[in-house]
């Protein structure tokens, strides 16, 4: 028997070599884009944010390119007849990539990229609709003047009273028009929101903060008809982050006796509240106050933990100590995790609280980021 | 006690052993590597769409050449567009070796770039304007060094890029440049241009109602199914050379086999003697085959993977011509493709014991001389042989597909090869009459009376000489109507092309002003969306005499230039079954009736074929004002003294302006030919290799089987040298017979390959000539391959002791 031995033997051996030589490529990890790498390169070439300048609206709706970075991020919760509810972010990212020689030979060439993100929270099944697309700033694939910004077929028009903001994704959809019910107020020193110690760590920011929004939401190819409240942010900087910051958490509230909250706590490599987190409260009338590190508590209440083991605190409870305000947020469901290019918690909170001793409502959006198993 | 008397045999004749399993290794090699080399060429292109926009991607094509950029812009601004990945393609030489460069938009293939695709990708592509990324195997089988430049000929320049390996980029992008769709324009010299838009499965329906007009859809079905189309021709010819091979293989280890079992005939007439029963015997001939197929075939699959690989250099060219996408040099086969084989070699090898197991189980108890082995009766062999040619001569008749023309001419070749112990005897008996009584007539009296053990190597390597000759004949006289072509059509005193820019109306109009100038033609070629080419011509009357017609209208060339006529080429009129006077549609020129054929010129630049449209007309239809090329008519028929400075003078934009004359254009057209018929040559010789082990083994044999005549010689006195001489002149005798049979079978291949195959294959006829000297050349060879042959049996035989043979006689 020592011949059938030798056979399997060979057998085995001229298997393996083939297995070998056919062996499938090694399977690349799930790839997460390293945001680090989309806004690589030496911020120096770029401008810096370092002091309160006017801001011009709508000129500043248009894209700045000679900074390194830039978004139009519009937020919101909606309700059909039959109140079903259902969370939205739209949003567009710009990144301009270093400087480069271009030949000029090919209308491809371009030194910005752009990417957006379309994200529908359908609340009462508890499922999140992403999609993210990317576009070169060439061939007017993407981009942003006074009246447009769009990525491919996905676009927001400037309209007589607001704008008329169409993305379909396929399996899900949207189009809204969305006016602005309060003017836009201005974040940090006149817009000039810092986020680190540099002069230059810091962006240009403004919100519309309480935007009415209407239209139609489509999922799985069955459309409602919804109307809600919306939130946009603008922002541009080169330079997002001191550098010994992990993340952000980023609450925007929108209460039901008409005022709005805003803030965002930077958070260290530790854990702990940065001193240049910052927010704003807007009043019934839409007069802002500027609101610093120390003006709020944030204090997380339950956990989410995803797939890869990250804890996500999805209740938390708020208080603003000096206005006499306290509230718990809590995520509409736990599962609004991007599982993109960028791995991010964004999605439909609800709150309720108490001023005073009275009662109130609000909904709003929670954004988190920086968070590791 | 069986296995044990095998095993002590088998591991007591090492050199036979290898023998046996080098005929099995090779026929299972040759066939694994064509295999392997059939579904890389159906497959590994496919793979680079599915690397870009997942399996059964959909292209957006141009009805006619490049997809301009503005409408992949416009079809992506449309709302509710599915994800459209824009790919520019190009060849690009690197170290000699071809390569595709594929320009992709890195931001816009989620499937490349994505969740779960290369992360970093578009950064990588976009670090500098003269990027290219790779895959760290390509770099490797490129033997690219770290932080060194990559230097690549481009569009007939040396360029030097900056490149970057890749890990774990898919398998669809091995051997490929892949670069950021900007870089590909610049480098390609490509600005505007698309080569086709790949979006994602399922997005037909929403393609369908929004393409712009001038674009269509291409889905992976058709794709599939244009590329059956397109390499059948080849692929049959590589079926067909493997089942020759394999058969080719299954003789040798019937010689080998056989050999084997002459030598043991005394063992087993001992062991019929102790008991052991035929049925027994027989068995243990057919475990030894299955052993001896086990390990062969295996041996066969790991080389043909390397063999494979071989292959895949020389088709890739051709293929990457035919198809306008280079195939990778990576084999993936599918799995099932290995057992599949694997089974085929075991079969091969129990069909080829099965005579020699039954000759096993004849043995008689203790009878220790060898009679005769059955030789088939005459009356059956020419009855077999006569079946087999009928059979073949009505599959060749009958005009259908190609592969039944194929099986026609392996059957003739069957017939034959049954036929060729029957004729070779005869040769020999005609012989041994003319070498009278001496010592040549003893030696061809011994191959007589050998002929049943020798009679089927002479069948292998009759047919491998005539294959050979055959297909070198068949190939010679291609060459030579390619080379009568191609100087005939080539009517212009030189072709002038330009490096940067395009050739437009003006510039053509310009040229032509030139004092010098008799005449100027030009052609357009362009890929229409259906796959089918359509040329433009703009043809000055001197043009007209390059083509050679098949079929024309008696005003062929007033009918064509008055325009909403077409020429079409032999084999598209073929491929689409057109005769003179049908008519062929053009989407870009809607024409209720179609165009009208006026002619069908022989043609054999493409398998495909093509259609010639009037210059004029193609650029109201196509809105392309370019040219590909001027043929230039000189007043003088030669080219002026500085011509070319003249040119570049007078005429705006001809300052990279490159006359090529005819004569260049021709040998380049025979590099390309002679490339192409690559493959062809070395199956071939593989296939004479396999034939001449098969010769070794069975003269092996039979010199063991006359061991005793051949001491019976020596023991008269015969010196060892003489014996030697013998020896290697019989094998030199049965070299000459196989190759006078295998004339005639050489005549009446290279007949049918020129003949039945080519037109069917490929879709041209060629004017039938006989070149004897491709014929004669493969005479030598034989000779000197039986020669070479006989000479290991020739020192076995002399060096043998003839005493012990002899006594055992007595």
């Amino acid at each position: 028997m020592r011949e059938i031995a030798l056979v399997i033997i060979l057998t085995a051996v001229l298997a393996g070599m083939l297995a070998w030589q056919y062996r499938l490529p090694p399977q690349q990890p799930a790839g997460s884009l390293d945001a680090v790498e989309m806004i690589a390169g030496d911020p120096e070439e770029f401008e810096r944010v370092t002091g309160p300048v006017p801001v011009n609206l709508p000129a500043d709706q248009a894209a700045h390119p000679e900074y390194q970075h830039e978004w139009w991020y519009f937020t919101g919760n909606l309700e059909d007849g039959e109140g079903r509810r259902f969370g939205f972010q739209f949003t567009l990212f710009r990144f301009a990539l270093p400087e480069q020689s271009g030949t000029g030979k090919s209308a491809w060439e371009s030194d910005q990229v752009w990417m957006a993100h379309l994200a529908v929270s359908d609340i009462e099944n508890e499922r999140f609709y992403t999609r993210e697309r990317f576009a070169r700033g060439a061939l007017d694939m993407a981009g942003a003047t006074e009246e447009t910004w769009w990525l491919g077929p996905w676009a927001v028009q400037a309209t007589d009273t607001g704008w008329h903001l169409v993305a379909d994704a396929g399996d899900f959809e949207l189009d809204l028009q969305i006016n602005p019910l309060k003017p836009h107020v201005l974040q940090g020193e006149a817009g000039y929101s810092r986020k680190g110690p540099e002069p230059g760590n810091a962006s240009r920011y403004l919100s519309f903060t309480r935007l009415d929004a209407r239209g139609m939401v489509a999922l799985d190819g069955e459309q409602f008809d919804v109307q809600g409240m919306a939130w946009l942010d603008r922002e541009w900087g080169s330079s997002a982050l001191g550098p010994d910051l992990a993340g952000w958490d980023w609450f925007s509230l929108q209460f039901d006796d008409e005022r709005e909250l805003m803030f965002f706590q930077l958070r260290d490599n530790d854990g702990r509240p940065d001193r240049y987190s910052a927010g704003v409260k807007v009043d019934f009338h839409g007069n802002a106050t500027v609101l610093g590190a120390r003006d709020v508590r944030l204090t997380p209440l339950e956990w989410w933990t995803d797939e890869q083991g990250v804890r996500w605190p999805v209740k938390w409870h708020l208080v603003v100590p000096e206005e006499n305000l306290e509230l718990d947020v809590r995520a509409v469901f736990d599962d609004q995790l991007w599982r993109g290019s960028f791995r991010y918690w964004e999605g439909a909170v609800e709150a309720s609280g108490i001023q005073d001793g009275l009662r109130f409502e609000a909904r709003g959006y929670l954004e988190m980021t920086g968070y590791h198993p | 006690m069986l296995w044990r008397s095998s095993r002590q045999f088998l591991t007591g004749h090492p050199a036979q052993l290898l023998l046996a399993l080098a005929g099995i290794a090779a026929g299972v090699a040759v066939m694994t590597g064509v295999a392997l080399l059939r579904g890389a060429l159906l497959e590994s292109l496919e793979r680079v769409d599915a690397a870009l926009v997942g399996g059964e991607g959909v292209r957006v094509v141009a009805l006619a050449g490049p997809v301009p950029e503005d409408r992949f812009v416009e079809l992506k601004r449309t709302p509710g567009a599915p994800e459209l990945v824009p790919v520019l393609i190009g060849r690009v030489s690197v170290a000699g070796q071809a390569l595709e460069l594929t320009g992709i938009d890195p931001f816009l293939s989620r499937q490349l770039f994505g969740d779960g695709g290369v992360a970093g990708l578009p950064a990588t592509l976009t670090a500098g304007p003269e990027t290219v990324a790779l895959s760290v195997a390509t770099a490797d089988r490129l033997n690219l060094e770290k932080d060194t430049r990559l230097e690549a000929r481009i569009r007939g320049r040396n360029r030097e890029l900056d490149w970057i390996g890749v890990e774990g980029l898919p398998a669809g992008m091995e051997d490929r440049l892949v670069a950021d769709i900007s870089t590909a324009q610049v480098l390609l010299d490509r600005p505007g241009e698309l080569s086709h838009i790949l979006a994602p499965a399922g997005s037909e329906a929403w393609l369908g109602d929004h393409l712009p007009d001038g674009l269509a859809l291409v889905t992976a079905d058709q794709r599939r199914a244009d590329a059956d189309r397109l390499t059948g021709g080849m692929r049959a010819n590589l079926a067909a050379l493997s089942g020759l091979a394999l058969a080719v293989g299954m003789f040798v280890v019937f010689s080998v086999l056989s050999f084997l079992f002459v030598q043991r005939r005394r063992s087993f007439a001992v062991l019929r003697g102790v008991g052991v029963r035929p049925g027994q015997l027989s068995w243990l001939m057919v475990r030894e085959a299955l052993f001896l197929g086990a390990i062969g075939t295996l041996v066969g699959l790991g080389l043909g993977s390397w063999l494979a690989q071989g292959l895949m250099e020389l088709v890739r060219e051709p293929v990457g011509d035919l198809y306008q996408s280079l195939p990778a040099r990576t084999l993936t086969p599918a799995l099932w493709l290995f057992p599949v084989i694997g089974l085929f070699g075991l079969v091969a090898c129990l069909l080829a014991v099965a005579p020699v197991a039954r000759e096993a189980a004849r043995v008689p108890a203790g009878r220790m001389l060898a009679p005769n082995p059955p030789v088939m009766a005459v009356g059956r062999r020419l009855m077999g042989a006569a079946i087999l040619i009928l059979a073949a001569l009505l599959l060749l008749i009958y005009p259908g597909a190609l592969w039944l023309a194929l099986a026609g001419l392996f059957l003739l070749m069957a017939g034959y090869a049954l036929l060729v112990p029957w004729l070779a005897s005869g040769l020999l008996a005609l012989a041994a009459r003319a070498s009278g009584a001496g010592l040549g007539m003893r030696g061809v009296a011994m191959l007589r009376s050998g002929q049943a053990r020798i009679g089927p190597a002479l069948s292998a390597l009759t047919l491998a000489v005539a294959v050979t000759a055959g297909i070198g004949m068949m190939i010679s006289s291609f060459r030579v109507s390619v080379d009568d072509w191609v100087t005939r059509l080539l009517q212009a005193d030189a072709y002038l092309t330009i490096d940067e820019g395009q050739i437009d109306g003006e510039f053509a109009r310009a040229v032509a002003g030139l004092p010098e100038l008799e005449g100027v033609s030009s052609a357009r070629r362009t890929t229409l969306a259906d796959g089918r080419v359509l040329v433009a011509y703009d043809l000055p009357t001197r043009a007209w005499a390059g083509f050679d017609w098949l079929e024309a209208a008696d005003d062929v060339q007033a009918r064509f230039e008055e325009g909403r006529a077409v020429l079409v080429t032999e084999p598209f009129a073929r491929r689409y079954g057109l005769a003179l006077g049908d008519r062929v549609d053009l989407e870009a020129l809607p024409d209720p009736d179609g165009l009208e054929i006026v002619g069908i010129f022989r043609d054999y630049s493409t398998d495909q074929g093509f259609i010639a449209l009037a210059g004029p007309d193609y650029r109201e239809a196509f809105d392309d004002p370019v040219r590909d090329n001027l043929g230039l008519y000189f007043e003088g028929r030669e080219i002026p003294d500085n011509f070319v400075g003249r040119l570049a003078e007078s005429v705006p934009g001809a300052g990279t302006a490159r006359l090529t004359k005819p004569a260049d254009i021709r040998s380049r057209t025979l590099a390309v030919f002679d490339q192409t018929f690559r493959i062809t040559r070395a199956l071939q010789i593989l296939l004479g290799l396999i034939a001449l082990v098969a010769l070794v083994s069975s003269l092996l044999a039979l010199a063991l089987e006359r061991a005793r005549d051949y001491a019976t010689l020596r023991a008269l006195g015969l010196t060892r040298l003489r014996l030697a001489g013998l020896v290697t002149g019989q094998t030199l005798g049965l070299a000459a017979v196989s190759v006078i049979l295998a004339i005639p079978a050489a005549l009446v291949l290279h007949g049918l390959l020129t003949g039945v195959i080519q037109p069917r294959s490929f879709g041209w006829s060629l004017p039938m000539s006989w070149p004897l000297a491709s014929l004669m050349v493969v005479v030598p060879w034989a000779l000197a391959a039986g020669f070479l042959a006989g000479l290991y049996p020739a020192w076995k035989i002399a060096r043998r002791d003839p005493a012990p043979w002899l006594k055992e006689r007595l």
